[in-house]
Protein backbone atom coordinates (compact mmCIF):
# COMPACT_ATOMS: atom_id res chain seq x y z
CA UNK A 1 0.00 0.00 0.00
CA UNK A 2 3.21 2.46 0.92
CA UNK A 3 4.54 1.38 -1.95
CA UNK A 4 1.42 2.21 -4.87
CA UNK A 5 0.42 5.62 -2.54
CA UNK A 6 4.42 6.82 -3.03
CA UNK A 7 4.05 5.90 -6.63
CA UNK A 8 0.59 7.84 -7.04
CA UNK A 9 1.87 11.18 -5.60
CA UNK A 10 5.06 11.15 -7.16
CA UNK A 11 3.03 10.75 -10.93
CA UNK A 12 -0.54 12.18 -9.99
CA UNK A 13 0.48 15.49 -11.92
CA UNK A 14 1.68 13.26 -14.95
CA UNK A 15 -1.64 11.35 -14.66
CA UNK A 16 -3.68 14.56 -14.56
CA UNK A 17 -2.41 16.15 -17.59
CA UNK A 18 -2.35 12.37 -19.20
CA UNK A 19 -6.32 11.93 -18.37
CA UNK A 20 -6.78 16.16 -19.55
CA UNK A 21 -5.25 15.20 -22.66
CA UNK A 22 -7.33 11.82 -23.70
CA UNK A 23 -10.56 14.08 -22.71
CA UNK A 24 -9.47 16.99 -25.01
CA UNK A 25 -8.99 14.33 -27.32
CA UNK A 26 -12.21 12.61 -27.09
CA UNK A 27 -13.76 16.18 -27.70
CA UNK A 28 -11.72 17.25 -30.39
CA UNK A 29 -12.35 13.64 -32.22
CA UNK A 30 -16.26 14.00 -31.80
CA UNK A 31 -15.97 17.49 -33.11
CA UNK A 32 -14.48 16.35 -35.84
CA UNK A 33 -16.46 13.50 -36.74
CA UNK A 34 -20.18 15.75 -36.31
CA UNK A 35 -18.84 18.41 -38.25
CA UNK A 36 -18.48 15.73 -41.22
CA UNK A 37 -21.20 14.22 -40.61
CA UNK A 38 -23.57 17.18 -40.43
CA UNK A 39 -21.64 18.55 -43.85
CA UNK A 40 -23.03 15.41 -45.35
CA UNK A 41 -26.08 15.66 -44.17
CA UNK A 42 -26.67 19.17 -44.93
CA UNK A 43 -24.70 19.20 -48.46
CA UNK A 44 -25.12 15.54 -49.71
CA UNK A 45 -21.12 15.14 -49.32
CA UNK A 46 -19.88 11.51 -48.80
CA UNK A 47 -19.10 10.68 -45.44
CA UNK A 48 -18.07 7.13 -44.62
CA UNK A 49 -17.68 7.09 -40.30
CA UNK A 50 -14.07 4.86 -39.69
CA UNK A 51 -15.18 1.97 -37.59
CA UNK A 52 -12.92 2.81 -35.17
CA UNK A 53 -13.69 5.92 -34.53
CA UNK A 54 -17.48 4.79 -34.53
CA UNK A 55 -16.60 2.29 -31.35
CA UNK A 56 -14.71 5.52 -29.85
CA UNK A 57 -17.17 7.40 -29.82
CA UNK A 58 -20.46 5.16 -29.24
CA UNK A 59 -19.45 2.64 -27.24
CA UNK A 60 -21.33 1.91 -23.99
CA UNK A 61 -18.67 4.11 -21.40
CA UNK A 62 -18.17 6.61 -23.61
CA UNK A 63 -21.98 7.32 -24.43
CA UNK A 64 -22.58 7.50 -20.84
CA UNK A 65 -19.33 9.92 -20.36
CA UNK A 66 -21.17 12.13 -22.89
CA UNK A 67 -24.53 11.76 -21.52
CA UNK A 68 -23.16 12.96 -17.90
CA UNK A 69 -20.84 15.65 -19.09
CA UNK A 70 -22.42 17.36 -21.99
CA UNK A 71 -20.16 16.87 -24.27
CA UNK A 72 -22.93 14.61 -26.83
CA UNK A 73 -23.49 18.30 -27.72
CA UNK A 74 -22.22 19.21 -31.38
CA UNK A 75 -20.54 22.12 -31.59
CA UNK A 76 -20.88 22.96 -35.28
CA UNK A 77 -23.24 24.75 -37.40
CA UNK A 78 -25.65 26.33 -34.38
CA UNK A 79 -28.75 27.75 -36.33
CA UNK A 80 -31.77 26.84 -36.42
CA UNK A 81 -33.38 24.92 -39.31
CA UNK A 82 -33.10 27.46 -41.68
CA UNK A 83 -33.28 25.30 -45.37
CA UNK A 84 -37.33 25.33 -45.09
CA UNK A 85 -39.77 26.21 -42.52
CA UNK A 86 -42.66 23.94 -41.57
CA UNK A 87 -45.92 25.11 -40.13
CA UNK A 88 -49.06 22.91 -38.76
CA UNK A 89 -52.46 23.73 -39.14
CA UNK A 90 -54.53 21.98 -37.01
CA UNK A 91 -58.71 22.55 -38.40
CA UNK A 92 -61.09 21.99 -35.21
CA UNK A 93 -64.64 22.28 -36.19
CA UNK A 94 -63.51 24.39 -39.06
CA UNK A 95 -61.64 26.62 -36.69
CA UNK A 96 -57.62 26.51 -37.47
CA UNK A 97 -55.87 26.90 -34.35
CA UNK A 98 -52.17 26.52 -33.54
CA UNK A 99 -50.41 25.94 -30.46
CA UNK A 100 -49.84 29.44 -28.29
CA UNK A 101 -46.21 29.74 -26.43
CA UNK A 102 -45.17 32.07 -23.52
CA UNK A 103 -41.74 32.49 -24.68
CA UNK A 104 -39.97 32.77 -27.74
CA UNK A 105 -37.50 29.92 -27.00
CA UNK A 106 -40.87 27.92 -26.91
CA UNK A 107 -41.60 28.88 -30.27
CA UNK A 108 -37.98 27.93 -31.57
CA UNK A 109 -38.28 24.23 -29.93
CA UNK A 110 -42.22 24.01 -31.39
CA UNK A 111 -40.50 24.81 -34.61
CA UNK A 112 -37.27 23.14 -34.20
CA UNK A 113 -39.67 19.85 -33.45
CA UNK A 114 -41.64 20.24 -36.41
CA UNK A 115 -38.63 20.24 -38.51
CA UNK A 116 -37.91 17.14 -37.01
CA UNK A 117 -41.03 15.68 -37.74
CA UNK A 118 -41.07 16.84 -41.39
CA UNK A 119 -37.45 15.66 -42.33
CA UNK A 120 -39.27 12.28 -41.87
CA UNK A 121 -41.91 13.01 -44.10
CA UNK A 122 -40.06 12.66 -47.61
CA UNK A 123 -39.02 9.12 -46.46
CA UNK A 124 -41.21 6.66 -47.44
CA UNK A 125 -38.75 3.24 -47.23
CA UNK A 126 -41.63 1.21 -45.37
CA UNK A 127 -39.65 -2.13 -45.21
CA UNK A 128 -37.25 -0.19 -42.84
CA UNK A 129 -37.73 -0.59 -39.21
CA UNK A 130 -36.43 2.68 -37.87
CA UNK A 131 -38.59 4.63 -41.00
CA UNK A 132 -41.41 2.84 -39.07
CA UNK A 133 -40.66 3.62 -35.57
CA UNK A 134 -39.16 7.08 -36.43
CA UNK A 135 -42.81 7.66 -37.70
CA UNK A 136 -44.82 6.40 -35.19
CA UNK A 137 -42.78 8.35 -32.43
CA UNK A 138 -43.54 11.61 -34.91
CA UNK A 139 -47.11 10.76 -34.86
CA UNK A 140 -47.17 10.90 -31.09
CA UNK A 141 -45.61 13.92 -31.49
CA UNK A 142 -47.82 15.76 -33.74
CA UNK A 143 -51.16 14.05 -31.12
CA UNK A 144 -48.79 16.08 -28.44
CA UNK A 145 -48.61 19.14 -30.48
CA UNK A 146 -52.20 19.20 -31.10
CA UNK A 147 -53.27 18.22 -27.24
CA UNK A 148 -51.36 21.23 -26.58
CA UNK A 149 -53.14 23.10 -28.63
CA UNK A 150 -56.24 22.77 -27.54
CA UNK A 151 -55.41 23.36 -23.94
CA UNK A 152 -53.86 26.36 -24.69
CA UNK A 153 -56.71 27.55 -26.74
CA UNK A 154 -59.00 26.07 -24.00
CA UNK A 155 -61.02 23.87 -26.34
CA UNK A 156 -62.66 20.89 -24.33
CA UNK A 157 -65.07 20.09 -27.15
CA UNK A 158 -65.17 19.44 -30.31
CA UNK A 159 -66.75 17.06 -32.87
CA UNK A 160 -63.61 16.35 -35.87
CA UNK A 161 -59.88 17.51 -35.74
CA UNK A 162 -57.84 17.37 -39.05
CA UNK A 163 -54.14 18.15 -38.67
CA UNK A 164 -52.23 19.88 -42.28
CA UNK A 165 -48.61 20.17 -42.20
CA UNK A 166 -47.29 22.65 -44.51
CA UNK A 167 -43.70 22.75 -45.91
CA UNK A 168 -42.44 26.15 -46.56
CA UNK A 169 -39.70 26.02 -48.62
CA UNK A 170 -38.28 30.07 -48.27
CA UNK A 171 -36.75 31.99 -50.77
CA UNK A 172 -33.00 31.96 -51.07
CA UNK A 173 -31.27 35.36 -51.03
CA UNK A 174 -30.47 35.16 -54.48
CA UNK A 175 -34.21 34.29 -55.71
CA UNK A 176 -35.12 37.51 -53.56
CA UNK A 177 -32.67 39.34 -55.82
CA UNK A 178 -33.93 38.01 -58.91
CA UNK A 179 -37.74 39.06 -58.29
CA UNK A 180 -39.25 35.44 -57.14
CA UNK A 181 -41.20 36.36 -53.99
CA UNK A 182 -43.73 33.48 -53.95
CA UNK A 183 -42.87 31.09 -51.85
CA UNK A 184 -43.41 27.61 -52.41
CA UNK A 185 -45.85 25.48 -50.80
CA UNK A 186 -45.94 21.78 -49.80
CA UNK A 187 -49.21 20.88 -48.32
CA UNK A 188 -49.75 17.41 -46.70
CA UNK A 189 -52.46 15.94 -44.47
CA UNK A 190 -51.47 14.15 -41.44
CA UNK A 191 -53.60 11.45 -40.55
CA UNK A 192 -53.60 11.15 -36.76
CA UNK A 193 -53.82 7.37 -35.19
CA UNK B 1 -45.06 21.33 -23.70
CA UNK B 2 -46.99 20.39 -20.32
CA UNK B 3 -46.18 17.37 -19.01
CA UNK B 4 -48.53 16.94 -16.59
CA UNK B 5 -51.29 16.88 -19.12
CA UNK B 6 -49.44 14.97 -21.37
CA UNK B 7 -48.75 11.97 -19.03
CA UNK B 8 -52.96 12.10 -17.34
CA UNK B 9 -53.87 12.06 -21.12
CA UNK B 10 -51.82 9.16 -22.18
CA UNK B 11 -50.85 6.83 -19.29
CA UNK B 12 -54.13 7.73 -17.06
CA UNK B 13 -51.99 8.16 -14.34
CA UNK B 14 -53.09 9.10 -10.76
CA UNK B 15 -52.30 11.81 -8.71
CA UNK B 16 -49.68 9.85 -6.43
CA UNK B 17 -47.48 9.41 -10.00
CA UNK B 18 -47.91 12.80 -10.74
CA UNK B 19 -46.98 13.85 -7.09
CA UNK B 20 -43.76 12.08 -7.78
CA UNK B 21 -43.37 13.74 -10.79
CA UNK B 22 -43.50 17.16 -8.81
CA UNK B 23 -41.51 16.13 -5.94
CA UNK B 24 -38.48 15.31 -9.03
CA UNK B 25 -38.64 18.85 -9.76
CA UNK B 26 -39.57 20.54 -6.52
CA UNK B 27 -35.83 18.21 -5.40
CA UNK B 28 -34.06 19.60 -8.60
CA UNK B 29 -35.15 23.00 -7.53
CA UNK B 30 -33.90 23.18 -4.48
CA UNK B 31 -30.74 21.30 -5.69
CA UNK B 32 -29.85 24.20 -7.79
CA UNK B 33 -30.33 26.82 -5.10
CA UNK B 34 -28.11 24.78 -3.06
CA UNK B 35 -25.45 25.02 -5.65
CA UNK B 36 -26.03 28.91 -6.09
CA UNK B 37 -25.92 29.01 -2.43
CA UNK B 38 -22.50 26.79 -2.14
CA UNK B 39 -24.31 24.72 0.43
CA UNK B 40 -22.73 21.14 0.35
CA UNK B 41 -21.89 21.93 -3.67
CA UNK B 42 -20.87 18.24 -4.77
CA UNK B 43 -23.58 16.76 -3.21
CA UNK B 44 -25.82 19.12 -4.64
CA UNK B 45 -24.37 19.08 -8.32
CA UNK B 46 -24.85 15.07 -8.71
CA UNK B 47 -28.25 15.72 -7.62
CA UNK B 48 -27.96 18.67 -10.22
CA UNK B 49 -26.86 16.05 -12.57
CA UNK B 50 -28.61 13.79 -11.87
CA UNK B 51 -32.34 15.37 -12.36
CA UNK B 52 -31.55 17.59 -15.21
CA UNK B 53 -30.82 14.62 -17.05
CA UNK B 54 -33.79 12.14 -15.78
CA UNK B 55 -36.03 15.50 -16.42
CA UNK B 56 -34.65 16.62 -20.07
CA UNK B 57 -34.28 12.82 -21.29
CA UNK B 58 -37.50 11.90 -20.34
CA UNK B 59 -39.15 14.86 -22.35
CA UNK B 60 -36.88 15.43 -25.08
CA UNK B 61 -39.23 17.86 -26.22
CA UNK B 62 -38.87 20.32 -23.43
CA UNK B 63 -34.77 19.41 -24.63
CA UNK B 64 -32.98 22.20 -26.09
CA UNK B 65 -29.25 22.75 -26.99
CA UNK B 66 -28.27 24.96 -24.03
CA UNK B 67 -29.68 21.72 -21.96
CA UNK B 68 -26.48 20.09 -22.86
CA UNK B 69 -24.26 22.92 -21.92
CA UNK B 70 -26.47 23.30 -18.92
CA UNK B 71 -25.18 19.72 -18.07
CA UNK B 72 -21.68 20.54 -19.24
CA UNK B 73 -21.38 23.33 -16.43
CA UNK B 74 -22.92 21.30 -13.52
CA UNK B 75 -20.11 18.64 -14.72
CA UNK B 76 -17.52 21.20 -14.41
CA UNK B 77 -18.72 22.86 -11.08
CA UNK B 78 -18.38 18.71 -9.50
CA UNK B 79 -14.89 18.64 -10.67
CA UNK B 80 -13.65 22.00 -10.37
CA UNK B 81 -12.87 23.85 -6.98
CA UNK B 82 -15.87 25.48 -6.93
CA UNK B 83 -16.83 25.87 -3.42
CA UNK B 84 -13.47 27.45 -2.03
CA UNK B 85 -14.73 31.32 -2.29
CA UNK B 86 -18.66 32.99 -1.83
CA UNK B 87 -19.88 29.77 -0.34
CA UNK B 88 -22.05 28.37 2.78
CA UNK B 89 -19.24 25.31 2.51
CA UNK B 90 -16.23 27.68 3.30
CA UNK B 91 -17.93 29.46 6.23
CA UNK B 92 -18.65 26.06 7.94
CA UNK B 93 -15.30 24.20 6.49
CA UNK B 94 -16.59 21.12 5.30
CA UNK B 95 -14.55 18.56 3.55
CA UNK B 96 -13.27 19.93 0.38
CA UNK B 97 -13.21 17.69 -2.49
CA UNK B 98 -11.68 18.38 -5.80
CA UNK B 99 -9.51 17.16 -8.41
CA UNK B 100 -7.94 19.87 -10.25
CA UNK B 101 -6.73 22.73 -8.75
CA UNK B 102 -7.67 26.75 -9.76
CA UNK B 103 -5.21 26.95 -12.51
CA UNK B 104 -5.83 24.03 -13.66
CA UNK B 105 -9.76 24.35 -13.76
CA UNK B 106 -9.54 27.55 -15.56
CA UNK B 107 -6.81 26.08 -18.31
CA UNK B 108 -9.54 23.53 -18.57
CA UNK B 109 -12.90 25.52 -19.04
CA UNK B 110 -10.49 28.13 -21.08
CA UNK B 111 -9.31 25.27 -23.51
CA UNK B 112 -12.83 23.75 -23.87
CA UNK B 113 -14.27 26.81 -24.97
CA UNK B 114 -11.86 27.63 -27.54
CA UNK B 115 -12.63 24.06 -28.90
CA UNK B 116 -16.54 25.01 -28.96
CA UNK B 117 -15.81 28.04 -30.96
CA UNK B 118 -13.43 26.91 -33.20
CA UNK B 119 -15.25 24.20 -34.40
CA UNK B 120 -18.35 26.20 -34.42
CA UNK B 121 -16.51 28.19 -36.87
CA UNK B 122 -14.84 25.69 -38.65
CA UNK B 123 -18.42 24.02 -39.36
CA UNK B 124 -19.59 27.02 -41.12
CA UNK B 125 -16.79 27.90 -42.89
CA UNK B 126 -16.61 23.83 -44.96
CA UNK B 127 -20.58 24.70 -46.03
CA UNK B 128 -20.98 27.45 -48.62
CA UNK B 129 -24.73 28.77 -46.97
CA UNK B 130 -22.52 30.88 -44.57
CA UNK B 131 -20.07 31.64 -47.03
CA UNK B 132 -22.39 33.14 -49.62
CA UNK B 133 -24.65 35.13 -47.06
CA UNK B 134 -27.89 32.05 -47.03
CA UNK B 135 -27.67 31.29 -43.59
CA UNK B 136 -27.67 35.03 -42.23
CA UNK B 137 -30.40 35.71 -44.77
CA UNK B 138 -32.52 33.32 -43.75
CA UNK B 139 -31.83 33.54 -40.10
CA UNK B 140 -32.62 36.99 -40.11
CA UNK B 141 -35.78 36.94 -42.86
CA UNK B 142 -37.08 33.98 -41.19
CA UNK B 143 -36.66 33.64 -37.58
CA UNK B 144 -36.63 37.60 -36.67
CA UNK B 145 -38.71 37.56 -33.40
CA UNK B 146 -38.40 41.16 -32.23
CA UNK B 147 -38.83 42.33 -35.74
CA UNK B 148 -37.49 45.77 -35.11
CA UNK B 149 -36.02 45.80 -38.57
CA UNK B 150 -37.01 44.45 -41.69
CA UNK B 151 -34.16 43.18 -43.32
CA UNK B 152 -35.34 42.10 -46.26
CA UNK B 153 -34.90 45.99 -47.20
CA UNK B 154 -31.07 44.71 -47.40
CA UNK B 155 -31.57 41.99 -49.94
CA UNK B 156 -29.20 44.00 -52.40
CA UNK B 157 -26.83 44.80 -49.91
CA UNK B 158 -23.58 42.98 -48.50
CA UNK B 159 -24.88 42.97 -45.21
CA UNK B 160 -25.39 38.78 -44.98
CA UNK B 161 -22.55 38.10 -46.96
CA UNK B 162 -20.22 40.32 -44.65
CA UNK B 163 -21.97 39.28 -41.52
CA UNK B 164 -21.97 35.57 -42.77
CA UNK B 165 -17.83 36.10 -42.40
CA UNK B 166 -17.92 38.07 -39.67
CA UNK B 167 -19.43 34.86 -38.12
CA UNK B 168 -17.18 32.78 -39.00
CA UNK B 169 -13.95 34.92 -38.74
CA UNK B 170 -14.97 35.66 -34.94
CA UNK B 171 -15.41 32.05 -34.31
CA UNK B 172 -12.76 30.00 -36.30
CA UNK B 173 -9.90 32.84 -34.99
CA UNK B 174 -11.40 32.78 -31.53
CA UNK B 175 -8.56 30.32 -29.93
CA UNK B 176 -6.19 32.72 -31.16
CA UNK B 177 -7.03 36.10 -30.90
CA UNK B 178 -8.67 35.51 -27.28
CA UNK B 179 -5.16 34.30 -25.34
CA UNK B 180 -3.35 37.65 -27.10
CA UNK B 181 -3.27 40.13 -24.70
CA UNK B 182 -4.04 42.99 -26.85
CA UNK B 183 -6.78 41.59 -28.76
CA UNK B 184 -8.40 39.54 -25.76
CA UNK B 185 -11.15 42.39 -25.03
CA UNK B 186 -12.08 42.93 -28.13
CA UNK B 187 -12.50 39.53 -28.89
CA UNK B 188 -14.55 38.46 -25.68
CA UNK B 189 -17.16 41.99 -27.06
CA UNK B 190 -17.19 40.87 -30.48
CA UNK B 191 -18.95 38.23 -28.86
CA UNK B 192 -20.78 38.89 -26.28
CA UNK B 193 -22.42 41.65 -28.44
CA UNK B 194 -22.81 37.98 -31.17
CA UNK B 195 -24.77 36.57 -28.41
CA UNK B 196 -26.60 39.33 -27.46
CA UNK B 197 -28.24 39.69 -31.02
CA UNK B 198 -28.70 36.04 -31.41
CA UNK B 199 -30.57 36.61 -28.42
CA UNK B 200 -32.34 39.68 -29.64
CA UNK B 201 -32.94 38.22 -33.06
CA UNK B 202 -33.93 34.79 -32.64
CA UNK B 203 -35.00 35.17 -29.22
CA UNK B 204 -32.42 32.02 -27.81
CA UNK B 205 -31.58 34.09 -24.74
CA UNK B 206 -31.23 31.12 -22.58
CA UNK B 207 -28.67 29.37 -24.76
CA UNK B 208 -26.81 33.11 -25.33
CA UNK B 209 -26.62 33.72 -21.42
CA UNK B 210 -24.65 30.43 -21.08
CA UNK B 211 -22.22 31.08 -23.53
CA UNK B 212 -22.26 34.48 -22.21
CA UNK B 213 -21.20 33.38 -18.81
CA UNK B 214 -18.98 30.94 -20.32
CA UNK B 215 -17.00 33.81 -22.00
CA UNK B 216 -16.88 35.49 -18.82
CA UNK B 217 -15.79 32.67 -16.74
CA UNK B 218 -13.20 31.92 -19.10
CA UNK B 219 -11.62 35.43 -20.16
CA UNK B 220 -13.01 38.30 -18.01
CA UNK B 221 -13.45 37.66 -14.28
CA UNK B 222 -9.26 35.71 -14.24
CA UNK B 223 -8.01 38.84 -15.54
CA UNK B 224 -9.98 41.21 -13.47
CA UNK B 225 -8.62 39.62 -10.53
CA UNK B 226 -4.89 39.74 -11.96
CA UNK B 227 -5.02 43.78 -12.74
CA UNK B 228 -6.81 44.68 -9.85
CA UNK B 229 -3.51 42.82 -7.98
CA UNK B 230 -1.42 44.54 -10.27
CA UNK B 231 -3.37 47.99 -9.01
Amino acid sequence: MTLKSNWYSQNKKNIIIAVVFLYFFYIVLGAFDSTLQSQSELYGKKYVQNQFINFLLNNKITSRLNRYTGLEVGYGYFAPNVRAKFFLDIVVDSNVISPRFNSFEGKMKYENQLGEIFSNFYDNDTTSEITILKKKVDNLKIVNIVEYALKTNKIKKFNKIQVFGYCLDNNSLKDYREGLLEKKLILKKIDLK
Amino acid sequence: MDFYNFLKLKFNLSASYLLYVRSIILIYCISLILVILGFLTKMSTIFCIFFQLLITKSYPEIQSGYDYFTTLCFFYIFIFPTNLEFSIDKKFKTKKFYIFNEKQSLAIIKTHVCIMYFFAGFDKLLGYNWRNGESMWRVLTEYNVTNLFDFKKLYRTPFFFITGWLTIIFELLYPIFINLKFTRNFWLISIIIMHALIALFLGLTTFSLIMVILNLTAYYYPFLNISNEKK
